[in-house]
């Protein structure tokens, strides 16, 4: 039987993330006396998806407190501190505030689009996570095509979007809805072209090659820091956090097209957009920052850091910078970025050909 | 020719959009989170500030002080003042006003107003009840210690400046406390043609020991004759002058233009 999670680097490290859910399944049905290869591979399947949806969930409840916290400091005031020890229970008592609250159907909302939107757009953004390693020792999936996949399945939400806001029957959500198409059509071409300079440097579209050539040469943030700055503006556009918000602009839209979602249904998307926003940060730190290499801490241990300091920095820029007027967006991304990201490319392309990488 | 100024709109670009604010920011991350710093920010049920003293806060009364003049109950804009019967002790009940602090806004023309200074504004800002009952006061629930409160300022009275005054009487009848007398001048009386005489000139005099100082005669006066005057608590020797008001002259010239 092929294994999805067979290691492509050679090494021999064991995959934790294969090893200790093939344990529990094996213990399992062990136990019940049952001895069905194929259950035994779907029944690992389904606990390391566990085990993959606790640790997102556990980092994007550590990073929205680290947010609070953040940007509490950079605006000259303290974030929560009352509930819990330092205010880290203040999450919880805000998702238990949502959980109490009324679901609402809008009146002539369309049930169908308005409801399977929140699957689509809370399932897309968990699946990122699927594609992207987190470390030679901990990874779900680590295919051929990792980087293009994993931006493939970031596209999938606006077109959601979308529909959540034809869906809701109100002009905000619809606006927004518009606005999301727009941002993602400009912001996906400047961004795949930066990819597609990384990709010529290290030659594989795969995240562990690129790591390794990384930690073999040098951090790609280096030769590339051009390709770095246009990345960055893309990745924070593309995961629609506050400089370019405009989706859910609040002071424009009432919230763009999450208006018309109440209580839990609001909780997830916002849950969501932070796990986009790990996600970004993730693939951010493995294809500009030298992903999991680092000296004397373990891999995941350096993961996490170059994580949380990419998280500090989109914090920095939702602290310090005012929200992009709709066309500025769209001026920004094809007439800005479009033409430095192709400039980035022929940088890349001539590192390549001169040999200072190979 | 007048030379146009014109300000040209200063150029902002990448530089002011982008980095100086991410700059500002950052500065701020630093200084409040390396050690010895600490955010702006007032832990407020734990932290509480030091108030100023003139604090505009929850109303206060000094009961001793109180003359029941009426005058916060008149000027009260929002009508939160009524006055009422109050023990002060003794068996004494005393005019003095009662307080719906639901409806005050803090406005504080009550206590320019009070002319015993019997009214402050305290230092209490937490005023919230559950009840809007809570917050209607007698006048002894709002009662302040005299030792909290400033200073007694010397009263004002109603001073006269005789050359307006007509005599018309109007302080007189105004006055709720007898302090003013009409009393009429010797000798000023008109002749008139069939050789009687006319009435006599008036002017008030004050009795200052009645005096409350509410200012109702002030109010009354229809010729601008009568102002409040700070003297002494002890009315018979005037702290200040009285004034007369500079005549004013028109000439010819000045009526013609």
């Amino acid at each position: 039987m092929t294994c999805a999670w067979a290691s492509r680097t050679g090494d021999t490290l064991i995959n934790y993330l294969y090893y200790i859910p093939n344990t529990i399944a094996t213990a399992i049905l062990s136990l019940l006396h049952i001895n069905l290869p194929q259950l035994n591979y779907l029944l690992t399947w389904v606990i390391a998806s566990v085990m993959l949806i606790i640790v997102i969930m556990v980092n994007v409840i550590i990073f929205i407190y680290v947010e609070r916290k953040e940007l509490g400091r950079f605006m000259d005031r303290r974030g929560p501190f009352v509930v819990g020890p330092a205010g880290f229970f203040q999450n919880f008592a805000d998702a238990f505030k949502f959980l109490i609250k009324e679901m609402i159907l809008p009146e002539n909302a369309d049930a169908l689009g308005f409801n399977s939107t929140l699957v689509i757009i809370v399932a897309s953004s968990l699946m990122i996570m699927t594609v992207v390693p987190q470390a030679p020792d901990f990874f779900y999936t680590n295919p051929d095509l990792g980087l293009l996949l994993a931006f493939a399945i970031f596209a999938i939400e606006p077109f959601a979007v979308v529909i959540a806001g034809w869906a809701s029957n109100n002009k905000y959500s619809l606006l927004g809805g518009f606005r999301s198409t727009a941002q993602m059509m400009s912001y996906e071409v400047p961004m795949l072209i930066t990819i597609i300079s990384v990709v010529i440097l290290a030659g594989s579209f795969n995240f562990s090659t690129i790591v390794n050539f990384q930690s073999s040469h040098v951090w790609f943030v280096i030769p590339l820091i051009l390709g770095f700055i246009v990345f960055l503006i893309a990745i924070v556009a593309e995961i629609e956090r506050i400089p370019f918000d405009t989706p859910d602009a609040e002071a424009e839209l009432v919230h763009g097209w999450m208006t018309e979602y109440a209580g839990i249904k609001f909780a997830l998307f916002q849950l969501t957009s932070y796990v986009r926003t790990f996600a970004g940060a993730a693939i951010m730190v493995l294809i500009f920052l030298g992903g999991w290499t680092g000296p004397f801490l373990p891999p995941i241990v350096w993961f996490y850091i170059k994580v949380y300091a990419v998280f500090t920095l989109f914090v920095w820029l939702r602290a310090s910078l005012p929200r992009v007027r709709i066309d500025q967006v769209l001026n920004i991304g094809w007439r800005s970025l479009l033409p430095l990201s192709l400039f980035n490319i022929v940088i890349a392309a001539l590192l390549r050909i001169s040999g200072v990488f190979h | 020719m007048e030379e146009v100024i014109t300000t040209k709109k200063k150029k902002v670009g990448l530089l002011g959009y982008a980095f100086k604010p991410m700059w500002i920011s950052l500065r701020t991350m630093i200084r409040t989170s390396l050690a010895g710093g600490k955010p702006n920010t007032l832990l407020y049920p734990e932290e509480k500030l030091d108030l100023p003293d003139d604090f505009r806060g929850e109303l206060g009364l000094v009961m001793d002080r109180c003359v029941g003049c009426e005058s916060c109950a008149r000027v009260c804009p929002n009508k939160c003042l009524d006055m009422m019967e109050d023990d002060i002790g003794g068996g004494l009940t005393k005019w003095m006003p009662a307080l719906d602090l639901a409806q005050c806004m803090f406005c504080g023309l009550c206590v320019e107003a009070c002319p015993s200074t019997a009214l402050h504004m305290t230092n209490r800002y937490e005023t919230a009840t559950l009840d809007r009952n809570d917050k209607i006061f007698k006048p002894h629930e709002w009662a302040l210690k005299p030792e909290d409160a400033p200073d007694q300022h010397p009263f004002p009275y109603p001073e006269l400046y005789e050359i307006n005054c007509t005599g018309c009487g109007a302080c007189d009848r105004a006055c709720p406390h007898d302090v003013i007398d009409m009393v009429s001048i010797p000798g000023t009386a008109k002749k008139r043609p069939n050789g009687t005489f006319g009435p006599e000139k008036k002017i008030p005099v004050f009795d200052y020991e009645l005096c409350v100082s509410c200012a109702l005669c002030v109010d009354a006066c229809p010729f601008d004759a009568l102002d409040m005057l700070p003297r002494s608590t002890t009315a018979s020797d005037p702290v200040v002058q009285i004034q007369l008001q500079p005549q004013v002259q028109i000439t010819k010239q000045e009526v013609s233009v």
